[in-house]
């Protein structure tokens, strides 16, 4: 229930940086997520909030005060670590029960809370189990999970809680953090690699690549507003589309040339021209932002199919535009023969321009 | 774990074992060093007298001392290099699956157990040329009666030595055979590559540092030989099997000359470390 | 867990017969002499001198009797032992016991202290002290032998417990910060800082969490201290007398005369290595995992 603000944050490791001057403010009661492929510094940067590792440089504040002083036992945070960090010499109950007796909670306060948090995560028939490391992985998880929510702590840290439980737990437990934030009115932070993960659990998504901030906003502005070429790529299932090509002028109008394809882009003209690094440009459209026809359109490119995958609501089709490879989402069943010549629309409004020397999306 | 927490709490509890090494080893050995360079004989009740180096000139220039030394440098390589073949033939013996195997193992381990200076008394029955079981053995299959203690105390020696160690070998390599990784004896087993090759590929790598280890600690421990060959000849006969160690404390304890014996113990270290370095060195290239 | 290689194999029954042969001899050549010994302990003194050496006799415990019920000046004759105070050997092995015991003890308590430091705080110099901890190993023992002897009598440590104690835990050092230092290492990073994360203070942090984790490693680690100091004869024959010596020195005190009764020797000696079998049995399992986990990390 505290605000959590991280300013310039850096921690390195002999000469890798983990985490590259982190600037994040995050408000109180908020659930929000850590989304970054493995070493982008997320699980550094959560160890950094609870304090069993200090930064090199920058602060940390809860509520506007600098904790980078007070250690770990003293921060008043729960964590669950990737690696469940479980008490291998203690029994399931006793691990769970643990931050409470540390804290000098009493007896019977344990006892309820602990076989509430047990009842909750389905794991009350295993309490009386001496040894934790005899358990199955999802097990465990779960006893990580209900040792890190037994408290009421200023912060939770979650690091990767549910990637090893099955699909209508994990539906439960994201429930469950989202209920936590709201009704408790706990400062939630989660750390994930699996951006449909991020999407569904987070009010606020920070995207995070080797240590430094890509952008950080709701789900939304994720999705459909990317700032970068990392954001707009690694978020979205399937990949977001990219054409490179060299940006030309003819009669007036403006183009996107590459090998032996050129898509008129005036519509989407402006003053990101001016700010253009080179003469190259990507063109990115989501799969599902591409229209696919089986007769010419106006406007329409030509192209050639190639697999289509159906998934049941939707089919993926491959096509091939010149040298490009495309993924065009179609509703319900779509499907193709191998190299039929298709044609394929842009929704240009929905399209997105990046430099790809700086890799910033201008549109 | 983040530093500036508990600036003094790692180094409280390192403190007790620094300070036990510091009374009992540091401080002896400077003030050894210092008494080396003194001439001083507690039995004539004088006060030391400083002669600088001289202790040291006197000795490396002092025949019998280097005698010592080619006796003990023969007993050392001749003791480790039997320990290894043998020990080696041994893990190889062991690494084997048999039945019983975990019982052979620990009767051969036996040795090692039983207190060096106890081995050395008992082994002067053993050899014994008129009541030794060892004697009557070799009567019976040569039809010769030796005088082991007598006539070839050398060997009596490192036979007693290899008796005792070898098992402390033949552990270290077998731990290192059982380290090999299952899959790469298999793999090799299915590439049909020779036994030489196997060996040279798979099986060295692995057991390298530790076969390195065992000889390292067992060349400075025969290096260090006191007890048993203290009570199975106490140098003799003469001073044909008289190790530096037992020279040492002869004259350090029986003629009482501590200055010298001082002395004499410091040039042991220094050789002891250069042997080592030696070693190490020596390791670092075989590993190339 | 890495799984251990062993190498299995059909073999013809030829090849069987030879390796059991084998193995059978070897083990022979290692037994041989210990149950020589032991035999040697059930045997009178005239049995003992006899020749060919007896394999077939008529056996007698006199001996262990002996040990403990001859008085001091009988046992002076037969042995040359000098005992001020009118008891059998059983002073030896009590002193023999309250030494090796008492060694353990303050090694493990203060090595493993170090050990955690150097494993998890990591102080600057670790490396080096570590290293030079290992090193005071390579000392002949005798080059320190001759300062202590000097020192020990200056302060009035000369012949007692405590005294002997010191040293034996000064030779437990090296190999009980070594080995905890290994065991320390290999408790996960994670498990502690959870720990912290939930309230645990630093103090509190090793003796609830990291200790009870290490119990495997301390019992490998008394396996090898024990070997390492209960056979000790250098420094326990320097550094007492009468009453506070142990039994290695007591079996060596014996002049080397003629009339030596290798029964009673044997029997003392049998009498000594029995607690040493029966621990190692014991902890035979510990001991191997000890000796490669030390040994292939540490160096």
């Amino acid at each position: 229930m505290v605000r959590v603000s991280l300013i310039d944050l850096t921690k390195r490791y002999g000469r890798i940086t983990a985490v590259d001057g982190l600037n994040l403010d995050i408000p109180n009661m908020s659930l929000t997520v850590l989304l970054g492929p493995t070493g982008a510094g997320k699980t550094t940067t959560i160890k950094c909030i609870s304090g069993v590792i200090s930064p090199d440089k920058g602060d940390i504040l809860f509520d506007g005060e600098s904790v980078i002083n007070i250690p770990p036992w003293e921060r008043n945070v729960a964590q669950f670590f990737q690696t469940y960090a479980l008490y291998p010499h203690l029994s399931v109950y006793d691990n769970i029960a643990y931050p409470l007796r540390e804290r000098g909670v009493s007896k019977d306060e344990i006892d309820k809370r602990v076989k509430e948090v047990a009842r909750k995560l389905r794991i009350n028939h295993l309490l009386d189990r001496k040894d934790p490391t005899t358990l199955s992985g999802g097990e465990m998880q779960r006893v990580a999970l209900a040792r890190t929510l037994v408290r009421e702590p200023k912060v939770i840290l979650l690091d990767e809680p549910i990637s090893n439980l099955d699909a209508k737990l994990r539906e439960e437990m994201i429930y469950e953090f989202k209920r936590l934030c709201r009704e408790l009115c706990q400062t939630i932070i989660y750390a994930t690699p699996d951006h449909l993960e991020a999407l569904a659990v987070g009010e606020r998504i920070a995207v995070i690549k080797d240590g430094k901030l890509h952008q950080y906003g709701t789900p939304e502005e994720i999705y459909n507003h990317p700032v970068s070429k990392f954001v707009a790529t690694f978020v979205g299932s399937p990949t977001i589309n990219m054409i490179e090509g060299e940006l030309k002028m003819k009669d007036g109008s403006l183009y996107l040339v590459e090998g032996g394809v050129t898509i008129n882009i005036s519509n989407i003209a402006g003053d990101w021209i001016n700010k253009l690094s080179g003469d190259k440009i990507i063109l990115a459209i989501r799969p599902e932002d591409i229209l696919i026809l089986k007769e010419r359109q106006e406007g329409s490119l030509e192209a050639k199919a190639l697999i289509a995958e159906p998934l049941g609501h939707e089919t993926v089709v491959t096509c091939k535009l010149g040298e490009n490879e495309l993924k065009i989402l179609v509703r319900g069943f779509f499907s193709v023969k191998y190299g039929e010549h298709v044609w394929i629309k842009i929704n240009m409004s929905k399209a997105h321009i990046i430099d790809p020397k700086t890799e910033v999306v201008l549109i | 774990m983040p530093r500036y927490y508990y600036r003094s709490f790692p180094i409280l509890l390192i403190i007790p074992a620094l300070a036990v090494v510091f009374f009992l080893v540091i401080f002896p050995l400077f003030w050894a060093l210092g008494l080396s360079f003194y001439r001083y004989n507690v039995l004539r009740g004088e006060a030391p007298v400083f002669i600088g180096l001289d202790n040291y000139a006197r000795l490396l220039t002092n025949e019998v001392i280097w005698e010592r030394f080619v006796t003990t440098i023969t007993f050392v390589v001749s003791a480790v290099a039997l320990e290894f073949i043998l020990g080696f033939a041994l893990a190889l013996l062991f690494f084997q699956e048999f039945k019983g195997r975990r019982l052979a193992i620990t009767l051969v381990t036996m040795p090692l157990l039983i207190a060096p200076i106890a081995a050395g008394i008992f082994f002067k029955y053993i050899y014994d040329a008129t009541f030794g079981v060892f004697t009557y053995f070799i009567q019976l299959l040569t039809g010769i009666g030796v005088n082991m203690l007598k006539d070839y105390a050398m060997l009596s020696v490192v036979l007693l030595d290899a008796w005792q160690w070898t098992p402390f070998m033949m552990l270290f390599i077998l731990a290192g055979l059982e380290a090999v990784p299952k899959h790469l004896l298999e793999s090799a087993e299915v590439d049909r590559l020779s036994w030489i090759d196997k060996f040279r590929v798979v099986i060295w790598p692995t057991i390298r540092p530790l076969v390195m280890l065992a000889l390292l600690f067992r060349t400075m421990d025969a290096f260090r030989t006191f007890d048993t060959v203290f009570a199975l000849t106490e140098g003799g006969p003469g001073t044909q099997t008289e190790l530096i160690s037992i020279t040492l404390y002869r004259t350090a304890f029986k003629y009482f000359r501590t200055g010298e014996a001082c002395a004499l113990a410091f040039v042991i270290l220094v050789i002891v470390i250069l042997l080592t370095n030696l070693y190490l060195r020596m390791a670092r290239r075989v590993g190339e | 867990m890495v799984e251990r290689s062993r190498i299995v194999r059909r073999r013809s029954p030829i090849k069987r017969a030879l390796l059991y042969i084998t193995v059978i001899l070897v083990c022979i050549v290692f037994v041989f002499p210990i149950f020589w010994m032991i035999a040697t302990a059930f045997k009178t003194r005239a049995q003992a001198f006899s020749w060919p050496p007896l394999f077939i006799w008529e056996p007698t415990t006199r001996n262990f009797i002996d040990i403990f019920l001859k008085r001091q000046t009988e046992i002076e004759a037969i042995t040359g032992w000098e005992l001020e105070l009118a008891t059998g050997a059983e002073i030896f092995f009590i002193n023999s016991m309250i030494v090796t015991f008492g060694s353990i003890v303050l090694a493990l308590l203060i090595g493993t202290l170090a050990a955690y430091s150097f494993s998890r705080y990591r102080p600057k110099g670790t490396d080096t002290l570590m290293f030079f901890i290992l090193s005071t190993r390579m000392l002949p023992g005798i080059v320190v032998a001759i300062p202590i002897y000097f020192f020990y009598r200056n302060i009035g440590l000369y012949s007692t417990h405590i005294g002997l104690i010191l040293l034996y835990t000064m030779f437990n050092l090296p190999f009980a910060v070594w080995m905890m230092k290994s065991f320390f290492d290999e408790i996960p990073r994670d498990i502690e800082q959870a720990a912290m994360v939930d309230g645990t203070k630093p103090i509190k942090l090793f003796y609830k969490i990291a200790l009870p984790q290490v119990i495997v490693g301390l019992a490998a680690t008394v396996g090898f201290l024990i070997i390492n100091v209960w056979n000790e004869f250098l420094f326990a024959l320097l550094l007492t007398e009468r009453s506070v010596r142990t039994v290695p020195v007591a079996i060596a005190s014996t002049r080397g005369e003629v009339g030596i009764n290798w029964g009673l020797i044997a029997a003392i000696e049998t009498l000594y290595v029995i607690p040493a079998i029966v621990l190692i049995f014991l902890l035979q399992k510990y001991l191997l995992r000890g000796m490669t986990f030390g040994t292939v990390r540490g160096v």
